[in-house]
């Protein structure tokens, strides 16, 4: 079945909105009129555009993995299982806490009936359970995979376990193609904390820790007996002072990602040029706001 | 089992969007996925790099109070994975037939993925109601905006539609994952204890044997004794793989905040306080304390989508 919709009918409102349910071609000048040696660059930019800001992997140090691997029902309820003992046996999970570069991850095992429906009557006719992996981890892909092949291959192995096509963690390079195979690109990715990665915000709290004990014992402390407990909290926390901000971009084609996707942020939230001063409360693009 | 660990709850969501649809804008049609992943692609980003900190916008995500993460993607359908191994030997005894492909798998929707880790006090529905209407009341315009391409988002317009809305495209997580902690967690090693019933159950099978109160078989003894063990070891794997992990201190997306403001206006001051001591010293830390109040989580703090905080120096 296929069926047309005019956007004007959704639940919109804002001049942003509604210039954002324009299509991109609708948006950019018409071209009809121009030099062919104009055109071409116009072009040339506007398909980078749709092709470049259509992957969000990347939210400050923080990067987005999405992979979706089939197996068979009997062994879905299997890995499930081996989920429950992990998480019995915290022990199992040392490996992955001391991986250090991954904020949240989850598996979701999707059976054939727990697809949402489009109405209540629908029969899903699927033959595979399905095994969602979300990660949010510090580093780049490349780092990523090395990493899980190199410091958990056990885990890995249980929790891609007899999935279609696994190849085993190690070796690597069949492993990196079987999640290269089955990853989803991010289209939109948000990160409360960019500046920092998982092994920041560790350090953050250990020094805020610090402070807080530092600041409750001031009023107690004459000067030179705080200066002592200074001292000593700040020889205790030297390791935990790195400075927040972007991560490394991983490639160049990351970064003109970045670039083309907040030109088109821009041109569509908000037309104000780079180095206008700040705006306060919701962006311009918010109705209302 | 596990939609909530450790002080956060991991929402997963999975939308049905029609895959041959289209949408007509000034009279033009388009498809409807593309259409919908340009819409993700332009919605404004959190400060995460030099090109989004030009912007000065900030993601709609920031509003909303102790979101953590969210991710958007729309699957269009599941990979195959070629046909599995098999056993040439078995194929030639059962004649299978190498050329004849295995079932393949096709959704009957493409369905636009989300993703979102918060806070939560437990995995409640009351939980995931409170998060739900804190995401429609900031940001109601924008969720219309992505999810209006969504089969059953019609006539969403209300917290409780909203709510109910996400309780029928909820799919359980099975094994969440988060790691805030700064020491090691205070979780304990069941095998000891397993270790423990085994012998207890050897023991008494033992006594029950010698002492002639088993006066069946020998290996009924045995079989007894090992399915007791059993039962009792998969009774509490279950019971501890379904008990969601303790909540790391301080992990809270308030405090994290707070925690990374508060660090790095304590390297600004201690960059402008080195060589201090004594009077001058005590004076700038009550100074510190008073402006920056490291205790307050209301006080001032990072906020939700910027990379940094700027240490003003005096």
């Amino acid at each position: 079945m296929c069926t047309s919709t005019n956007v004007d009918q959704h639940k919109t409102s804002g001049a942003a909105i509604k210039r954002l349910q324009q299509p991109v071609g609708a948006r950019t000048p018409a071209l009809t009129h121009a030099l062919p040696f104009r055109i071409m660059p116009r072009i040339a930019l506007s398909v980078a555009q749709k092709v470049l800001t259509r992957m969000s992997n990347i939210a400050g140090k923080a990067y987005s993995l999405n992979v979706v691997t089939p197996s068979t029902r009997w062994h879905g309820w299997l890995k499930r299982f081996i989920f429950i003992i992990v998480r019995a046996v915290p022990q199992l999970l040392a490996g992955l806490q001391g991986l250090s570069i991954i904020q949240f991850a989850r598996w979701v095992i999707i059976s054939p009936n727990q697809w949402p429906k489009a109405n209540p009557d629908e029969k899903i006719r699927l033959y595979y359970d399905y095994t969602l992996f979300c990660s949010n981890f510090n580093g780049t892909w490349d780092q990523y995979i090395d990493a899980f092949s190199d410091g958990i291959p056990y885990m890995l192995d249980l929790a891609w376990y007899r999935d279609f096509g696994y190849p085993a963690s190690i070796p690597l390079e069949p492993f990196q193609r079987y999640i290269r195979h089955n990853q989803y690109q991010t289209d939109y990715f948000f990160n409360a904390t960019p500046g920092a990665a998982q092994r920041d915000i560790k350090a953050a709290l250990r020094v805020w820790r610090a402070v807080r004990a530092l600041s409750d014992l001031q009023p107690y402390l004459d000067p030179a007996s705080f200066e002592r407990e200074y001292l000593r909290m700040v020889t205790g926390v030297q390791n935990d002072l790195g400075s927040m901000g972007p991560g490394t971009m991983a490639s160049l084609p990351s970064r003109a990602d970045s670039e083309h996707r907040q030109r088109m942020v821009r041109q569509q939230w908000d037309p104000t040029p780079p180095g206008s001063p700040a705006k306060t409360g919701r962006s311009k693009g918010k109705p209302g706001g | 089992m596990g939609d909530y660990d450790a002080g956060h709850y991991f929402l997963t969501i999975a939308a049905p969007v029609e895959r041959t649809g289209t949408v007509t804008v000034n009279g033009k049609r388009r498809s409807r996925i593309d259409h919908l992943r340009d819409a993700l692609a332009s919605l404004p980003t959190a400060e995460q790099d030099e090109f989004s900190r030009e912007t000065r916008l900030n993601s709609p995500f920031a509003r909303v109070p102790g979101t953590h993460f969210a991710r958007l993607f729309v699957l269009d359908d599941v990979r195959y994975n070629g046909r599995r191994p098999s056993n040439p030997i078995l194929n030639l005894i059962f004649n299978v037939q190498m050329t004849v492909a295995e079932r393949v798998d096709h959704l009957p929707h493409a369905y636009l993925m989300m993703t979102i880790d918060f806070d939560a006090v437990d995995g409640s529905d009351t939980a995931l109601r409170a998060y739900a209407n804190d995401l429609w009341r900031h940001m109601s315009d924008e969720l219309g905006l992505i999810f209006g391409h969504c089969i059953g988002f019609e006539g969403v317009n209300s917290e409780q539609n909203f709510f109910d809305f996400l309780r029928r495209t909820q799919l359980h997580t099975t094994m969440p994952f988060n790691d805030y902690w700064t020491s090691a967690p205070p979780v304990t090693n069941p095998l000891p204890l397993f270790a423990a019933i085994a012998a207890g159950v050897t023991a008494l099978a033992l006594a029950a044997w010698i002492g002639g109160i088993w006066v069946w078989s020998f290996w009924g003894l045995v079989a007894l004794a090992v399915t007791t063990v059993i039962t009792a070891i998969v009774a509490i794997t279950v019971k501890r793989g379904l008990t969601p992990f303790p909540r790391a201190p301080d992990s809270d997306l308030a405090s994290v905040l707070k925690a990374a403001y508060v660090q790095q206006m304590f390297v600004g001051f201690m960059i402008d306080n080195l060589g201090r001591g004594g009077t001058d010293l005590y004076n700038a830390f009550e100074a510190f304390r008073v402006t920056h109040q490291p205790a307050n989580l209301q006080g001032p703090t990072q906020p939700s989508g910027v990379l940094t905080s700027k240490w003003q120096s005096r």
